[in-house]
């Protein structure tokens, strides 16, 4: 990584990381003499001139998830996610490790640049190969750096090794949960430090493909409904600050408001957690204080430094509606803590999602998106929800869809592109004989020679009416026993 | 086969590699020991930076990467230690192994600043270790040190590390890979056992789907359902709401939002358990939020804990007795001892808002705040310390009797003011014992504090001053008693100037002493200066001159009509002497009277403009 020796504007450099993408992206839809095409790349050439002021060259690079121009390190926020990354999963895929814009650079050379990335397919072309033909096209302007150590390794190779190390973290995480809320049950002193670093790996796992571990999220426990949804809840809130651009430390902070925000239903009797009628008041009631016990228990068991603090804000505050309906009620007027509007929707979607004793089939992901966005503004902080649902898609990840093909598939990954919201990467399972189907996750974006789909949801299918076990679907054999199989048990 | 050529080459490379890498473990202790020793900008920390990160870059250009394990005392290379320490608070290596690190590796392309980020991770983190934000790990993994990894385990306490010392080189991640090294989670646990792979066909039911089940959408989107769609996409608006959020997210401390929760909490109606853990974590935070610089909310919650600790009617009396207790421990020294680093930084504002959260503490924490005021260096914090104990010692004045006899002046001094402060007529009693202090300071303030508090009393201990050995404590006293205009003033100041050893005196402590009695006397003293002025037999030199002089300067001072008509027939008189300075009296006289008359003209002048201008307005 070039040290940085000038100062740099890094709101001009995020924007020229926008308009990149915008470019490699026009140019898989429009022909080189198109307008748009045209205006894309003279914006880009405008913010460049712009970035290049004191510099010889621009120097975009990727390195372990984040980019870096001319040595400075850029910011992810909600408003660049996606553009920022494309970016990085173009050069991951090419084995790139730079980009560098020469001061001399033309449109032209620019325009050669982008249509030979948008024509290569990485599977075939390795580094080498693209450097000899960016030569051949005369395009001397633009050279490209290779990535150190990442061609040794296959990109499968990496890609598993980073879903085992995620199951790893999910699991252990929730028998870490587990050992930290006996302790608290009985007035412990609660050794953080083991939560802590699942924490950090969640989110390092999150930095890294947030896919994953969100497909983990699909396991749905209900005898330990409390250890798991912790865990879920964590997931969604660190994959979700990571969308709001929060730094990693926060993110860290995050992580461990959310895995105890719900500490205080250790005070709460089981029979009242899992009672499967409806609570009398006072039963409601005693529900209702975990909040208050959570935050006490906190304040009690762990030490009062930054990190505890942030998550008896959270116990607190986590029912708490963006209209301070629900419970407990703010004595006077005061905002509510971003940490504990995240975790609102997280916990929510988690508990919709997830069979319960008192309601045996739970909502499905899909309706309980439409769901938090129907009541944005008065349960859930309606700015956030509309992220939490980009970030989750229309169809989140284990959601099984008919397609107008005739084949069934089950969400893998949502859109990056918040235009693209409704057509995520899928596995297809059965293709439109029956036959059960495998191979790499497919974009319903993608479109054919003439500009149209290649496939549309027909339907949203009910996974268990056809006995799915959509974990097993998503991640392969978890040795973890099906919802439905402990449902049909019983 | 013969493969000792071979061998024999590892060897040597491997040797070389060890030397090499002592030195730069030792040139990384030393640069980790100068972030302790020097400030930021200290040339010393920059050139040991410099001397690890050449050694480093060095080693990595001809091997890629550098790893050693991470013991107690030790780093180890290749089974061989190349760096010792077993001091545990002055080595890095404790620091790094305590809070669970069991190997590091440096990898190439590592750049100076990640080197400097590595030390200051080390050097943040407290010699007695972390729980929370402040382990070295968590330190280390915030930074994102793309260089530079590391395997760390659960709980040093806890691990053992038999296993890991098995391997003789750690399965460290690449460098750029963002699962950077935590592969401390226990893998044992992971699930093991696994079903066998579901069959490779599907349920008839997924080539012709059943319809009219209610958990099938009949179509992708119902029109509500296209409109909520619509609605996730983020507006310009949103974005910058959304942004907001993150950076008042940021900058706000936690700490304060925590505390106006748990006040909340104990306003409810919760058991005596909830109260007592969130009293308990409001104590803590109290004090945090004064190191921390924030005493305006600390006030506010030491204001609601005295709301309900007065409130025995209504609450209930344990909650009562521990709202109590809470102000009473905000008084004790290991509380208040943490505020006072911030006391000597804060600027005027700062300081006025410590003080109101000092005029909270309850009575008994006087000799604490006593105590902060016997350490303060700053004279403003002096003074702020002053008020407060004015405030707290109000009606309870013996509260601060012991401190009279404290062998330390400056604090005897400060304790004056205090009383000066307090402007009671019962510290009289304790002033009375001050008269006569040895450190003229003291005495100086003591003058000052019986001038505030005024009164007969008072004024019979400020004419004791007169007699003091010291010149400026006489002066002092003779200008605060001639500003009271009090006979008992007056005849005492008389009495002073009829000593023998009056005379003795400097120039400017007579001038004083004859002008303080002509702003103060009366007629009934005008005999007095007169015989000062012409009696012959009495006076003789340039010491009764001066006696003359000042003696009709004073006669000129009172201004009445007998007194100038004194100086007047004495100005005509057959004595020389005694005409000259009438004379030069009657001048002076005169020269003040025109400007008072020309001020007092000015004055109504002045005043006719100001109505002129109200009246057309």
């Amino acid at each position: 990584m070039p040290e940085s020796t000038a100062r740099i504007d890094t709101r001009m450099c995020r924007q020229l990381v926008s308009q990149l993408y915008v470019v490699l992206r026009i140019v898989k839809i429009y022909e080189p003499n198109n307008a748009s095409v045209a205006n894309a790349l003279s914006s880009f050439m405008d913010i460049l001139r712009s970035v290049a002021e004191t510099w010889e060259s621009v120097n975009i690079e990727a390195t372990a998830g984040c980019l870096y121009v001319n040595g400075v390190r850029l910011k992810v926020d909600v408003s660049g996610y996606a553009s920022h990354r494309y970016i990085v999963e173009q050069m991951e895929k090419f084995g790139l490790r730079g980009i560098i814009f020469l001061n001399a650079l033309s449109e032209k050379e620019l325009a050669a640049f982008a249509y030979e990335l948008a024509e290569s397919d990485p599977k075939e072309s390795n580094f080498d190969e693209l450097e000899r033909r960016l030569k051949k096209k005369g395009i001397f302007n633009i050279t490209i750096s290779k990535a150190s150590g990442s061609v040794e390794m296959e990109e499968e190779d990496v890609t598993r090794k980073a879903e085992e190390q995620a199951k790893k973290t999910y699991f252990s995480t929730i028998k870490i949960v587990r050992q930290i809320m006996n302790s608290a049950s009985r007035f412990e002193a609660v050794k953080l430090r083991r939560a802590k670093r699942a924490v950090q790996a969640i989110v390092d796992s999150v930095l890294h493909d947030e896919s994953f571990l969100l497909g983990l999220t699909t396991i749905k426990n209900h005898d330990e409904y409390t250890f798991n949804h912790c865990v879920n809840v964590c997931v969604y809130s660190v994959a979700f600050g990571q969308r709001l651009g929060l730094s990693k430390s926060r993110l860290g902070q995050l992580g461990m408001a959310a895995l105890f925000h719900d500490l205080g239903k250790v005070e709460i009797a089981w029979d009242i957690l899992n009672k499967p009628e409806g609570l009398s008041q006072e039963e409601w009631e005693l529900m209702k204080s975990h909040t208050v016990q959570g935050s006490r228990l906190l304040a009690k068991l762990c030490r009062m430094d930054e990190q505890s603090l942030r998550a008896i804000i959270v116990a607190y505050e986590h029912h708490v509606n963006a209209d301070f309906s629900g419970y407990p009620s703010p004595g006077e007027a005061r905002s509510l803590d971003l940490f504990s509007k995240i975790v609102r929707i997280a916990d929510a979607f988690d508990a919709m999602t997830t069979a319960r004793v008192y309601r045996m089939i739970p909502r499905d992901p899909h309706d309980s998106v439409l769901f938090l966005l129907k009541e944005a503004g008065k349960g859930f902080d309606p700015q956030l929800v509309k992220v939490f649902a980009s970030m989750i898609g229309i169809y989140p990840v284990g959601t099984v869809l008919q397609l107008d093909t005739g084949e069934y598939a089950v969400v893998v990954k949502p859109s990056r592109d918040i235009a693209d919201i409704g057509r995520p990467f899928v596995n297809i399972i059965a293709g439109s004989e029956g036959m059960q189907c495998g191979g790499d996750p497919v974009s319903l974006a993608e479109m054919d020679e003439h500009g149209n789909y290649k496939r549309n949801v027909k339907r949203v299918v009910d996974a268990e009416q056809f006995g799915l076990n959509v974990p097993e679907l998503l991640l392969g054999p978890l040795g973890v026993e099906p919802v439905e199989a402990q449902q049909a048990d019983s | 086969m013969y493969f000792g050529g071979a061998m024999e080459e590892q060897d040597i490379q491997l040797t070389r590699n060890w030397k090499q890498v002592c030195e730069i473990t030792t040139a990384l202790a030393r640069a980790y020991k100068s972030r302790q020793l020097y400030a930021a900008n200290n040339p010393v920390r920059h050139t040991s930076l410099d001397s690890v990160f050449l050694a480093l870059t060095d080693f990595l250009q001809q091997n890629e990467m550098l790893t050693f394990s991470v013991t107690e005392s030790q780093f180890i290379y290749y089974g061989k230690a190349v760096y010792s320490n077993p001091d545990r608070r002055e080595s890095p290596v404790f620091r790094l192994y305590r809070d669970g690190i069991r190997f590091l590796s440096f990898h190439e392309g590592i750049t100076r600043e990640e080197l400097g980020e590595l030390l200051d991770a080390l050097s943040e983190v407290s010699p007695e270790g972390g729980e929370g934000d402040m382990d070295v790990v968590t330190q280390i993994w915030e930074r994102d040190l793309a260089h530079i990894t590391y395997i760390a385990v659960d709980d040093c306490l806890d691990f053992d590390d038999s296993e890991l010392a098995a391997s003789p080189e750690p399965q460290s991640s690449q460098a750029g890979q963002p699962s950077q090294g935590v592969e401390s989670l226990d893998v044992a646990e992971s699930p093991e056992s696994f079903e066998p792979s579901r069959p490779a066909y599907l349920p008839p039911e997924m080539k012709q789907p059943t319809l009219g089940v209610a958990t099938i959408v009949d179509s992708p989107f119902t029109e509500e359902e296209r409109k909520s769609i619509a609605n996730v996409f983020l507006s310009e608006e949103d974005l910058d709401e959304i942004g907001q959020q993150v950076l008042t997210e940021d900058r706000q401390s936690p700490r304060e939002k925590v505390s106006e929760i748990f006040l909340e909490i104990l306003d409810g109606s919760w058991g005596s358990e909830v109260k007592t853990d969130v009293t308990r974590g409001l104590g803590v935070l109290c004090g945090d939020l004064l190191e921390d610089g924030n005493p305006t909310q600390a006030t506010k919650i030491l204001r609601e804990m005295k709301e309900f600790a007065s409130q025995e009617a209504s609450l209930p009396k344990d909650f009562v007795k521990m709202a109590k207790n809470f102000v009473q421990a905000r008084g004790r020294e290991g509380e208040l001892v943490r505020l006072e680093p911030r006391l000597e930084e804060a600027n005027l504002h700062e300081l006025e808002n410590y003080e109101c959260y000092l005029c909270e503490l309850p009575t008994s924490a006087i000799p604490q705040v006593y105590g902060i005021l016997a350490r303060a260096r700053g004279r403003k914090v002096r003074e702020m310390l002053c008020r407060v104990l004015s405030k707290m010692a109000k009606g309870n004045l013996d509260a601060l009797a012991d401190m009279i006899t404290d062998p330390r002046w400056y604090l005897v001094r400060n304790l004056v003011t205090i009383f000066r402060l307090m402007k009671d007529r019962r510290a009289l009693v304790y002033l009375e014992g001050l008269l006569y202090h040895e450190e003229t300071r003291v005495r100086a303030e003591v003058v000052h504090c019986l001038s505030e508090i005024g009164g007969q009393e008072a004024n019979i201990l400020l004419c004791r001053c007169l007699q003091d050995s010291e010149k400026s404590i006489r002066m002092l006293a003779v200008r605060k008693l001639s500003r009271e205009r009090e006979e008992l003033g007056a005849s005492a100041i008389a009495d002073s100037i009829k000593e023998k050893s009056f005379r003795k005196r400097s120039t400017d402590e007579k001038r004083e002493f004859f002008d303080a009695l002509g702003r103060s006397a009366s007629d009934d003293l005008i005999p007095s200066l007169e015989e000062f002025i012409t009696k012959r037999s009495l006076f003789h030199g340039p010491e009764a001159d001066e006696m003359r002089r000042f003696a009709a300067m004073a006669l000129a001072r009172i201004g009445t009509e007998k007194a100038i008509g004194l100086l007047e027939k004495t100005a005509q008189s057959g004595n020389s002497k005694a005409r000259k300075y009438c004379t030069e009296a009657l001048k002076l006289y005169k020269l003040r009277s025109s400007v008072q008359e020309e001020k007092s003209q000015e004055h109504i002048v002045g005043a006719n403009q100001r109505s002129d201008v109200a009246r057309e307005r």
